[in-house]
């Protein structure tokens, strides 16, 4: 009795030591069922021996009596490819035996839902397989250059949506707002995808809570998913950056994310500036650009709300020496340095107050930093700011919404500049040696804002009004802009839509300075008028048709006196069509066709000319096809019109800085066009799966020119040839990310 | 993008057919001003400037030369008359460089003036001539600069430019030549803008004073350099002859 007792002793000791010792006896066998590629356990996987059928655990585990090695296992689980394999070739470790199911692709029209979001008629969301999948250049934040109403293309990846110029439209990670979007240097974002939940686009009739913005709004918004266990991908994009991000669970609701990316381009261009410069004249050019950016993140869910905090870094830069007209010193180089950072510390916190009751509020510090010095003359502007939006709301009921939000933005910007001397009576600029004068300037100024959006359905009819409110006490100056959307639901497949409103954007602080600019600057504006159709053809397919017209006024210019006024104004309008095959397993994709017509003056009296944004036609077709799990073709194809330039009227050759300097008449602004363009882009993004890691592989080509065109006009050295400078350059890349 | 557009820019600055160096055709290359600085002529002794305008050319090419007015907004800018018989011819083996006289009188002092000068210390008149034969035109601006009496600087030199490399009348090579030139007589606290030019070839930095010509077609090359003060306005240049093997 007592040897028996001792043994069950030894053995209940033996189980609470180590639960696998259970089944020590050489008839008992514990295998672990993981997904390939990520290492993740897999439970609910139904496992087959013989006549005997068994379900993982929640760790991926199956316990099953030792068969003999030539007996048939069968793993079965939805989304994953089968798997019928001799016990013998599992692959044995310490704690028994495991198996990587392959992750397959799952044919059907399960269309993929995009989460709610406040309406306005021209705001289109992408989740994000649309975005990682068809972002070109593989940059999440380029996928809303192949959204209608957005010019794209060229070297400047800024957004022009409608007519609107790239300063004009406001960039937004979650509740904060950006100096900029894209790096400078090297075009692409500074929001890696890792990062990103979806996209929200607006190319006009925004809501209330958005401010300082004519144009359009294009919001980022960060995940709010904890991650099941650790993460980490390192990426190589060839030639432009190398990254690394990670992520890990800190406990079921909570977890952390860091990121940083660091150009390598400073480190080919040299050699290819080696092999492209002719006459081996490449000792004579010297270009050092860089660019990185580094994020981490604190993420906090609770059946309350989340809670969101964020470090967001960004920096650029460019030094570069080579031989030009424009030297004065006696090596006959010139040289531009540029520099230009920001950080951002922010704590966002969404948060239900009771049933019906929610706010979301982002406190945040924002520092900027802008350094440019080009022959002598240097523009240093630094900004810090406190900026604290709040916005609470309020369900009336499902379809029925309050917000009520306000902000309070402290900032000190100081702007050390100097620059050519304007003088009136001078015809012929001398920019490299005229007089020059320095000025440094202190803005303090605090900015109220706030604002009203919400939604009422009367019927079939949705009415969302809202106001919103600006005061700059540094201005002295306040904006009061109304806007609306309006919807009404022809059947369930089919809505009118229509909105108006007024936006407003102030100038710059240094265009309000009293030597460079005119303090009695006033706010500039435009009206957005937008109506439209939105169509469901099946569970497949939408619709959008809208026509807009946007009318701009109190546009900053210059007038002949050289000093700056409210005097410009200026017009677009014209019609998108966009239609879209919704998300499934295996395609995704819309097509795009915008007409606009954008037209400007200097003065209210002064005759209307095209804009430089005037491009009459866009067509963009954009998609991915997925083959398998592993392996998508993505792809978009994208003709434009030309735009305008101005036509050189006459040249003189002037001794004063031994140049010839081109005249401009300008009745003939913008009269003449550059030709259209068509180009295709396409890449495949393919996974290599290992066990417990990935291989994303994303390859292709960009700027593959159907019809190329010159994107702008340039001239010799004397104005007596015209050459075009050419659209982007066919561009094969490579990006490879492990992902662990 | 913007860096390969960068690089497009730079390359264009080095590379091309057109290129500025390259004198194929009527070129100007500079303006000179005597006195270089001009103080305002008074009712009992108005004061005249003589601005040369200097051009190159390819052998065989005839001109005829035009005042223009710049559309100036400065109202006091007066005209300028070509002296009759002032076009000078001085002739290398590849191109032939050629000046222009014109003179101007210096505006007298007024209120509008004194105002002006008191202000900015000095103030620049802007002149024009245009050079025409058949559909081939040239316009050619420079300044005059007036300053006021207590400010106008008295010991201006007129700055002179040698070629140290190569020196005239030798052989040189087709592939590379070293290219250097000499600023003599310069102003302090003034910078220089130098300027090469060819016959053929092409020429690395031509705003170096120390550069390289390379792939200079066989035979007689013509090589001329300007400079040119870029607070003064003070020019000059120098060329010579060699031939490439």
């Amino acid at each position: 009795m007592a040897e028996k007792f001792v043994a069950f002793f030894i053995a209940a000791c033996c189980i609470s030591l180590h639960p696998l010792l259970i089944f020590a006896d050489d008839n008992d066998v514990s295998i672990h069922i993981r997904e390939l590629g990520t290492g993740s356990s897999l439970s609910k996987v139904e496992v087959t021996l013989g006549n005997t059928s068994l379900q993982s655990d929640a760790k991926g585990l199956v316990h099953i009596q030792r068969p003999k090695e030539d007996e048939i296992l069968t793993f079965h689980k939805n989304g994953f490819t089968n798997l019928d394999i001799p016990f013998g070739a599992l692959e044995s470790t310490d704690d028994g035996c495991q198996v990587f199911l392959e992750p397959k692709l799952v044919d059907g029209d399960v269309v993929t839902v995009i989460g709610e979001k406040r309406p306005t008629i021209a705001t289109k969301v992408l989740n994000q397989d649309e975005i990682k999948k068809t972002a070109p250049g593989g940059d999440p934040v380029m996928v809303a250059t192949l959204l209608p109403g957005v010019q794209s293309g060229g070297f400047d990846k800024r957004l022009i949506i409608r007519g609107s110029g790239p300063d004009d439209s406001v960039y937004l990670i979650d509740q904060l707002v950006l100096p900029f979007i894209f790096h400078p240097i090297g075009n692409t974002s500074i929001i890696p995808d890792s990062l990103i939940d979806d996209i929200t686009f607006s190319s006009g009739n925004f809501g209330g809570q958005y401010g300082n913005a004519t144009g359009g709004v294009l919001v980022v918004n960060t995940k709010s998913m904890i991650p099941k266990k650790s993460e980490y991908e390192v990426k190589l994009n060839v030639p432009m950056y190398f990254s690394a991000f990670a992520q890990t669970p800190i406990d079921d609701s909570s977890a952390v994310s860091a990121y940083i990316r660091y150009s390598t381009i400073q480190y080919i261009l040299p050699s290819v500036l080696k092999s492209l410069e002719k006459k081996n004249y490449s000792d004579s050019l010297t270009v050092i650009p860089y660019f990185g950016d580094a994020h981490a993140q604190y993420l906090s869910l609770s059946d309350e709300g989340k809670e969101k905090t964020t470090f967001l870094s960004s920096f650029d830069g460019l030094k570069a020496a080579f031989p030009s007209d424009f030297s004065s010193s006696e090596d006959g180089q010139s040289s531009v340095d540029f520099r230009t950072s920001f950080y951002s510390l922010s704590h966002n916190r969404q948060k239900r107050l009771t049933k019906d009751w929610t706010y979301n509020t982002t406190p945040n510090f924002l520092r900027t930093k802008d350094q440019t010095q080009f022959l002598g003359n240097r523009v240093n502007v630094e900004s810090n700011s406190i900026n604290i939006p709040y916005e609470l709301s309020y369900r009336r009921s499902k379809r029925e919404k309050d917000y009520l939000g306000a902000e309070i933005s402290q900032s000190r910007t100081f702007i050390d500049v100097t620059v050519p001397k304007f003088q009136r009576d001078a015809v012929f600029p001398d920019f490299e040696d005229g007089q020059t004068e320095s000025r440094q300037i202190s803005v303090d100024a605090t900015v109220l804002s706030t604002w009203y959006s919400g939604s009422f359905v009367l019927g079939d009819f949705d009415v969302e009004p809202g106001l919103r409110l600006d005061y700059n006490n540094f201005m002295q100056k306040s904006s009061l802009d109304p806007r609306t959307n309006f919807r009404y639901h022809l059947n369930e497949d089919a809505t009118l839509k229509a909105a108006a409103g007024i936006y407003s954007k102030r100038p710059e602080y240094d265009e309000l300075d009293k030597t460079f600019g005119n303090p009695e600057l006033g706010y500039e504006h435009s009206i957005h008028y937008a109506a439209g159709i939105e169509n469901k053809w099946g569970t497949l397919w939408t619709s959008d048709l809208q026509i807009f017209r946007k009318d701009f006024y109190d546009t900053v210019r210059t007038d002949s006196q050289g000093s700056l006024q409210n005097s410009g104004s200026g017009q677009s309008h014209g019609f998108e069509v966009f239609l879209r095959r919704n998300q499934t397993s295996r395609l995704f994709g819309w097509v795009s066709y915008t007409y606009a017509v954008s037209k400007e003056r200097d003065t209210k009296d002064g005759y209307y000319i095209p804009s430089n944004y005037d491009r009459r036609h866009m067509f963009v077709m954009a998609g991915d096809y997925t083959f398998t799990s592993t392996l998508s073709l993505s792809g978009n194809l994208n003709y434009q019109t030309g735009a305008p330039y101005t036509p050189v009227a006459d040249v003189y050759y002037n001794a004063n800085i031994d140049r010839y300097q081109p005249q401009i008449d300008a009745s003939k602004r913008n009269s003449e066009r550059l030709g259209p363009s068509m180009l295709l882009s396409s890449y495949l993004n393919q996974k290599l799966l290992a066990d417990t890691w990935t291989l994303n592989l994303r390859y292709g080509f960009e700027n593959a020119a159907l019809i190329r065109s010159p994107r702008s006009v340039s001239y010799n050295y004397d104005y007596s040839e015209k050459r075009g400078v050419s659209d982007l350059p066919f561009i094969p890349f490579i990006e490879l990310g492990a992902v662990f | 993008m913007k860096i390969l557009f960068l690089l497009a820019l730079c390359i264009a600055c080095g590379g091309g057919d057109s290129r500025p160096e390259k004198i194929e055709k009527l070129r100007a290359i500079g303006v000179a001003t005597s006195p270089i600085i001009q103080t305002p002529s008074t009712p009992d002794s108005p004061k005249t400037a003589t601005i040369t305008f200097y051009a190159a050319a390819p052998f065989g090419k005839n001109f005829e030369v035009r005042p223009f007015e710049v559309n100036a907004i400065n109202p006091l800018t007066p005209g300028i008359t070509i002296k009759a018989g002032s076009i000078k011819y001085q002739d290398f083996s590849q191109f032939r460089i050629f000046s222009v006289q014109a003179s101007a009188v210096v505006p007298q002092e007024s209120a509008s003036l004194s105002a002006l000068l008191a202000e900015r210390g000095s103030t620049t008149y802007r002149f024009g001539i245009k050079l025409k034969n058949g559909e081939e035109e040239e316009k050619i601006v420079a300044d005059l600069i007036v300053a006021a009496k207590d400010q106008a600087p008295t010991d201006i030199k007129t700055t002179k430019i040698t070629i140290l490399t190569p020196i005239d009348k030798s052989q040189i090579s087709t592939e590379t030549l070293q290219l250097r030139a000499n600023i003599e007589d310069t102003n302090e606290g003034e910078t220089y803008k130098i300027a090469w030019f060819v016959s053929s070839g092409q020429v690395k930095n031509r705003r170096a004073i120390e550069t390289e010509l390379k792939e200079a077609q066989a035979g007689p090359v013509t090589i001329l350099v300007t400079v040119r003060g870029s607070k003064s306005g003070t020019f000059a240049y120098s060329a010579v002859d060699v031939t490439a093997m």
